[in-house]
């Protein structure tokens, strides 16, 4: 009993400390791979290839004056960030990374994923209630809004996984993929996942609660320091999680065709998926215009919703008729 | 609907534009690689201001104010003097480069030639107050852009060895007693 | 625009209908209009002669004349319905050919131009279109001349506009300045090079449209009009009371120019007001505050001074005040020694004269210039007033041309046009009387100019009066015609000189419509005011002459603000040398600790009375802003503002009190008077009567005003001021006398304050970056209706500009876009505020004039019984005869070697020739006290008709010597006059060397400019 507890104590400490510096990492591979796609070069002083420009950040962060507004509501300001960062890092304890790694097989894995990453947004809510400032206050209340439009179709749109797996266990839906990863049954409910993921992780396009071009820098608009770096690794988090939540279900988690997953281990597989998704990500960023923040809740209410809907429907027809 | 709009719909046009930003993976990055590698700077480039001289040596500037005047930011500071040889001279001279946006309006503005902007743009200092130049760090030792040019050979006052009507295009001073017509 | 005139007509410029005066010509209505109108030679008060031909218009017969024709806007009169274009081509280009025109000889001089920015000819250049210079050939040039050291002259750049020689020699009636050569060689000069002489040169500077004159000590330390920071002021160097707009940069005050006052100075100040600021950087000003130490080593604070002065808390002090105070301070004096222990520095003579001086105020309203100038009837008795209020001189001479001006009317020639109406009237000037105990320069221009003693002048005054009082015009003309010469009270003591001119004043008086009489105070004798207050009330007789506007001229700047706070127990220093003596053995209680004397260097007191003030005051305070004799004595020295440096108000000759406002804060510890007071006030508490005062009593001074029975207490201050406007809420609330000024009124309505500094000021974030890179905040000032900064409200929104421009006119001709109409008032115009000045003083009866009959027969007549008895009056001088003015080293230089002017009667008396250097020794005759005598080396100048028994000269007699003076004339030996020579050499080249000095330290100042957050008071640097 003692020996599998510490194990698995072992193995958290283990994720989250690969996890912490692969956020941090990414935010050096997202400034390098805009750089290459805007014909720029990004960062590249620090170490070779710039590799150590996070490390830099990170020191320059450190050093920064961990400065509170006095007009802010003291504990609340600085709690938001924490939150943020611990609802983030809680929902990776029910993702499978291999067939042996994973921190927690929860029955109910899937619904213990929506639930944390709707529990995310009350980091930024409260960090812009909390701020006490207009702009942290519109970004908040952006966050707020965006947030529970896009939760209702991300869980409609899994719900398709769901109905073909039959299970809420992320583990026995990777598993449930062996024979065919979900993708090729679940297109429609990739998609809308996949839109609804960037909208929760407040990724551009949909990065409306922080749009820097309106809101200066939305809900962290008064962080600094620390607290803000905690917000910085929150969001890439939150990216990294999206990726692996889109890989394990609807990309087979760790698995590969036949040929393929004997030249690398099943880990090093999920971790070049997840890698895929998160350069996708950044496409993303680089190349797509921010819409309205009415423009992005008309999206989602008038056409995610009702799409998300359709696939549900259509795939429980198809379910029942036993086509899949 | 046709193709053009089509392609320029919702999703298509998302799409062409990702693909158009991917397509740059493969393409050469215009960034200089500064400090190690140089940009090339016209020798018209507006970097750092420089007070000249004229052809004989002599400062060229008259402290008229117009540069300061001319100054967006009101970066430059001066005050004016007589020096004994009929010269007017800028007592000081202070131009605050760590408040310039090396716009050139001062070298447009400059009567006499004298504030010239060259192409060296390494204006960097740990110390805000080591940007702020006087006179002294101002000067140099040539004419600039301009060799021949002296102001005071075509101004009408007297200077030192330029008496009246000895400047360029000036007759000799009238002899206001004198009967001739 | 409309212009509420009855005289207004439509007239449609560029098809648009307006309504213009038909009183000027159009030029000045088509400007009144807020029209652009290029102009050189015409000048809204020096009218038309249409030399330049820049105003040209194309005027057209009616609404189908398609070509029309150019007249000259200028010298064509305004008719009811006449169709102009100002915008049509053929007058444009015409323009733009004669600016270009102009500007072939024109030197390439803008760069080091003293006029360049505010050049009325680089307005005009830009206005015509005129912009590439086409002209290939040589241009003509000229050599300069010397003319002094206020004014340069760099003749090249003059476009012959003729404007310098009409205003100098024409308006101001110079002598020393002309035009020379022909054609394309007009020279404008003096003859040969020399300072020039007229007290208005400063003027060329402003009304030459462009750089041949330039102020000279503006350009030694130059700066542009678009860097300074200005703030309207008045001038503190006499009582005119002119408006000033004062220039600053990098903390040092650059110069002054006019600013437009229609009822004062109009477009013109003297040179006493123009180039006098030179005190202010001057080396005797006081910077340092002596007598108190400091605790912190980086200020003073207010701390310092309340423990210095904690042992006199609530104690009893001698205030005097002074003439060229301001009025806050002064009245703040008086309430902190309270008025019986107050006095303005005057001895007993200038005290009855004030007592005089203060009645004859309360006969009516005092004119303004602008009235002056409208007047045909002037009679100046006693006064300098070229040299003591050179700006009403220069009004008297406008004065003087209204019989010109009125005949060529007769004929159909209107006012403005200058040119015409000069060579119609020819010589013919209105009446001008003057009596006067020195030459001056409106004697020239006079009808008839008496040289006499003071005490004569009182008695043609007295003539005149026996005149005016036998009734009608017709009875004295029959009486004259009939009794001429024979009538006992002319015969027996008027010479037939003074008949003759009693007889044609009182003959100018009958015809005259609007008479004028001009007196002032500088000769300090009481009798001569008391007569001409008779003879002022002999006017209200129905004897069917119109009653003279009069005019005392008093010497200083606030000299009516300080007769305002005189009152019937005011002292005079006599008196205050007497009680301090007898407070030697008074109980300690009530002693006196000491006299605080505020900007006052009492220049009447001899050096024994100084030695006497300094060993009887147990403490000597004194505040000023430049050293004198009294603080190098005095205890304690508290540095105070100069005019540009603080705010205050100052009373003119009217009783017109005109509020200075800070230009610049100055360096502490410097700081206005009535700041000092205040932190004085802080300590010694003020004295307030009962009756109307809310404050809680301290302690009751046992003092118990015997007639009134009214309780005098003495209060400490709830809070120190900050500002002028809670020094005028302290006083209002606990002084019923104080009088409301219109700035408190104006602070409050107005919302936004107005920019010190032009919109284009530059160097902002490098002025003072050689202090700290990181720039300061603008200084703050809690209720100024000013900013020490380039934001603010536009000068347009405000009655009190800081500098006049407008855009497309940045010279000081931009007033014509301000004006309502040409020459009228201000659009934002406030209304003069007068103040009340009782006749308390002439209530106590040691300043009323006894009449000793007795004595009177000893003083007067020519004193045959001491052959040698003689008065010696002191010239007045324009440059000299003001304290402040005369520390400016550029007037120093200026100084003349020592004259004397005796009669040929001495002359062939003592046989000396007229320009002979000559050694002269005045001694005084009085038997009780002991013989003084002083020797004056100088140059006798012999006049023929000055009375034997005057003398006057340009050299000052020490004060003990009194008016019954004997006076030794002998040729000077060579070495006397080699030493008087070089010693006068010296100091010119003491002068120069502190002009120099002066600059020195200026450059310096420059470099370290002082920052201060808020202009209030001590603790706020």
């Amino acid at each position: 009993m003692m020996p599998e507890m510490l194990w698995k104590l072992l193995e958290i400490t283990i994720i989250i400390a690969l996890l912490i510096p692969m956020a941090a990492m990414l935010v050096w591979v997202e400034r390098r791979v805009i750089g290459i796609w805007q014909d720029r070069h990004g960062p590249n002083r620090v170490g070779p290839f710039g590799i150590l420009q996070s490390l830099a950040d990170l020191l320059k962060i450190l050093g920064k004056e961990d400065w509170i507004p006095p007009f802010s509501d003291r504990l609340v300001f600085i709690l938001a960030p924490i939150i943020g960062a611990i609802c983030v890092l809680m929902s990776f304890a029910v993702v499978p990374f291999s067939p042996d790694i994973g921190v927690s097989d929860l029955n109910i894995g899937l619904l213990f994923f929506l639930a944390m990453a709707s529990l995310a947004v009350y980091s930024v809510v409260l960090a812009g209630w909390a701020s006490n400032s207009k702009y942290a206050l519109l970004g908040g209340m952006r966050a707020a809004a965006q947030t529970v439009s896009y939760e209702v179709f991300m869980g409609l749109s899994v719900m398709g996984v769901v109905l073909l797996t039959g299970t809420f266990n992320l583990r026995e839906i990777v598993l449930a993929q062996s024979e065919g990863w979900l993708i090729q049954s679940q297109f429609v409910g990739f998609f809308i996942f996949l839109v609804a993921g960037i909208a929760e992780s407040h990724r551009l396009p949909f990065d409306l609660p922080e749009a820097e071009t309106e809101l200066t820098a939305g809900f962290h608009t008064e962080y600094s320091g620390l607290k803000f770096a905690l917000f910085f690794l929150g969001e890439y988090l939150g990216v990294t999680l999206i990726s692996a939540m889109s890989v394990v279900l609807f990309f087979g988690g760790w698995l590969m065709p036949e040929p393929l997953s004997a030249w690398l281990p099943p880990l090093v597989w999920f971790i070049i998926k997840i890698m895929c998704f998160v350069m996708f990500f950044i496409l993303l960023r680089t190349s797509l215009p921010r819409p309205r923040f009415d423009q992005l809740l008309k999206f989602g209410w008038m056409v995610m919703l009702p799409l998300a809907l359709l696939n549900l429907i259509v795939t429980a027809l198809l379910r029942l008729t036993g086509v899949l | 609907m046709n193709k053009e709009k089509l392609a320029n719909s919702l999703i298509f046009s998302q799409l062409r534009t990702m693909w158009l930003v991917l397509k740059h993976t493969f393409t050469k990055a215009d960034t200089v690689q500064y400090p190690e590698q140089k940009p090339y700077l016209a020798p018209r480039y507006r970097g750092r201001i420089v007070l000249t001289r004229d052809p004989s040596g002599e400062e060229r500037c008259v402290a008229c104010n117009l540069c300061a005047v001319a100054c967006p930011v009101d970066c430059i500071a001066l005050q004016q003097v007589v020096d004994d040889d009929g010269r007017k001279r800028a007592d000081f001279f202070r131009i605050n480069f760590s408040r310039c946006i090396l716009c050139g309006f001062c070298e447009e503005a400059c009567p006499t030639y004298a504030i010239q902007l060259t192409p060296d743009v390494e204006l960097a200092e740990y110390d805000r107050q080591n940007l702020v130049y006087e006179k002294e760090h101002l000067l140099i030792n040539g004419p600039g852009k301009y060799p021949d040019y002296s102001f005071y050979q075509q101004s009408g006052i007297v200077i030192a060895g330029k008496g009246k009507g000895e400047a360029e295009q000036e007759r000799p001073p009238i002899d206001i007693k004198g009967l001739m017509p | 625009m409309s212009v509420s005139n009855k005289n207004s007509v439509t007239i449609f410029i560029d098809d648009q209908p307006y309504q213009v005066s038909t009183e000027d010509n159009l030029l000045a209505g088509v400007l009144s209009q807020k029209l652009n109108l290029p102009y050189f030679c015409w000048h809204p008060s020096m009218g038309s002669v249409g030399a330049c031909r820049q105003c040209a218009v194309t005027q057209f017969q009616d609404e189908n004349d398609q070509r029309g024709r150019l007249v000259m806007a200028c010298t064509t009169p305004v008719t009811d319905g006449m169709r102009i274009s100002i915008k049509n081509a053929h007058a444009s280009e015409f323009r733009e050919q004669v600016i270009a025109a102009m500007m072939t000889n024109h030197p390439h001089d803008c760069p080091v131009c003293a006029e360049g920015g505010e050049c009325h000819l680089q307005d005009m250049t830009v206005m015509t279109g005129h912009s590439a210079r086409e002209y290939q050939g040589t241009k003509r040039t000229f050599t300069n001349q010397y003319l002094g050291e206020l004014v340069g002259h760099e003749m090249n750049r003059c476009i012959t506009c003729y404007r310098c020689t009409r205003f100098y020699n024409d308006y101001a009636g110079g002598k020393d300045f002309g035009v020379y050569g022909s054609k394309n060689q007009v020279y404008f000069g003096r003859q040969t090079d020399g300072a020039l002489e007229s007290e208005f040169s400063g003027n060329l500077v402003e009304v030459c449209p462009t750089g041949v004159f330039t102020n000279k000590a503006f350009s030694a330390h130059y700066t542009r009009k678009w860097d300074l920071q200005s703030a309207p002021s008045v001038c503190s160097h006499c009582s005119v009371g002119c408006n000033l707009s004062i220039g600053e940069r990098y903390g040092s005050v650059r110069r002054v120019m006019n600013r437009y006052n229609p009822e004062l100075n109009g477009y013109f100040l003297c040179d006493r007001g123009r180039f006098g600021i030179g005190y202010v950087n001057g080396e005797q000003r006081l910077r340092k505050v002596k007598g108190i130490s400091q605790q912190s080593p980086v200020q003073l604070s207010t701390l310092d001074i309340a423990k210095a002065l904690s042992h006199f808390r609530l104690k009893n002090f001698i205030g005097i005040g002074s003439a060229r105070a301001s009025l806050e301070a002064n009245f703040y004096l008086k309430n902190i020694v309270g008025n019986r222990n107050f006095s303005v520095g005057y001895n007993d003579c200038e005290m009855q004269a004030a007592a005089q001086h203060a009645q004859l105020m309360q006969l009516g309203r005092t004119p303004n210039l602008a009235e002056i100038e409208t007047s045909d009837f002037i009679l100046i008795v006693g006064e300098d007033i070229t040299q003591t209020a050179a700006r009403m001189a220069l009004s008297v001479r406008q004065a003087l041309r209204n019989a010109a001006i009125a005949k060529a009317s007769s004929i159909g020639i209107p006012s403005w046009q200058d040119s015409a109406v000069r060579t119609i009237g020819g010589t013919l000037l209105s009446p001008l009387f003057s009596l006067n105990s020195t030459k001056t320069k409106l004697d020239d221009v006079a009808e008839q100019a008496l040289l006499m003693p003071v005490e004569r002048m009182s008695l043609c005054l007295q003539a005149l009066e026996k005149l005016l009082s036998l009734g009608s015009k017709e009875t004295v003309e029959k009486h004259i015609n009939q009794h001429f010469l024979q009538e006992p009270f002319l015969q027996e003591q008027l010479s037939t000189s003074e008949q003759h001119f009693v007889i044609a004043v009182y003959q100018g008086l009958c015809r005259a419509n609007k008479p004028m009489l001009v007196s002032g105070t500088s000769l300090v004798n009481a009798e001569l005011l008391e007569s001409i207050a008779k003879l002022m009330l002999s006017f209200k007789q129905d004897n069917g002459i119109t009653e003279p506007g009069l005019i005392i001229t008093p010497p200083c700047s606030n000299s009516v603000g300080a007769l305002s706070l005189l009152d019937e127990h005011s002292l005079s220093i006599e008196q205050v040398l007497t009680k301090l003596s007898e407070q030697v053995d008074k109980e300690k209680s009530l002693k006196l600790q000491g006299v605080i004397i505020l900007e006052q260097e009492l220049a009447k007191c001899s050096e024994n009375q100084i030695q006497q003030l300094r060993a009887l005051a147990e403490t000597l305070i004194v505040l000023d802003h430049s050293e004198n004799r009294l603080t190098k004595l005095a205890d304690i020295v508290l540095p105070v503002a100069a005019v540009s440096e603080g705010d205050g108000h100052y009373v003119n000759y009217q009783g017109r009190a005109q509020k200075f406002t800070q230009v610049h804060p100055p360096v502490l510890p410097i700081q206005e008077s009535w700041r000092w007071l205040d932190n004085i006030a802080d300590i010694l508490g003020v004295k307030v009567s009962v009756e109307g005062t809310s404050v809680e009593p301290l302690r009751e001074n046992d003092k118990l005003d015997a007639s009134v029975n009214i309780k005098v207490n003495t209060i400490t201050k709830n809070s120190s001021c900050q500002s002028l406007l809670q020094l005028h809420q302290f006083f209002a609330q606990h002084y019923p006398s104080w009088p409301e000024l219109i700035a408190d009124i104006d602070s409050e309505s107005n919302d936004r304050a107005t920019a010190r500094m032009s919109h284009r000021a530059s160097g902002r974030t490098s002025q003072m970056a050689n202090i700290s890179v990181h720039e300061s905040k603008t200084t703050q000032k809690s209720d100024d209706d000013f900013r020490f900064s380039m934001e603010g409200a536009s000068i347009r929104q405000t009655s009190n500009m800081p500098f006049a421009w407008a855009p497309g006119w940045n010279s000081n001709q931009a007033i014509g876009q301000y004006q309502e109409h040409i020459n009228g008032p201000l659009i934002q115009h406030s209304q003069a505020n007068f103040i009340a000045i009782s006749a308390d003083l002439a209530n106590n009866t040691h300043w009323q004039l006894v009449n000793k009959v007795a004595s009177d027969s000893d003083k007067i007549g020519y004193s045959e019984s001491v052959p040698n008895s003689l008065s010696y009056v002191q010239q007045q001088s324009i440059y000299f005869s003001e304290w402040q003015a005369a520390l400016t080293p550029e007037f120093k230089m200026l100084k003349q070697s020592n004259q004397l002017f005796i009669s040929n009667v001495t002359a062939e008396k003592t046989g000396v020739k007229s320009r002979q250097w000559c050694k002269v020794v005045f001694s005084a005759t009085n038997e009780q006290k002991q013989l003084v005598s002083q020797t004056v080396i100088g140059q006798v100048m012999v006049l023929a008709n000055l009375p034997p028994s005057l003398v006057f000269g340009n050299f000052p007699l020490c004060q003990s010597l009194t008016y019954q003076l004997e006076m030794k004339i002998t040729a000077a030996e060579a070495q006397e006059k080699t030493d008087h020579l070089s010693q006068f050499n010296d100091d010119v080249l003491a002068a120069k060397a502190s002009k120099e000095a002066v600059l020195e330290r200026l450059k310096e100042n420059d470099q370290t400019i002082p920052i201060r957050l808020v202009s209030g008071g001590l603790n706020d640097a």
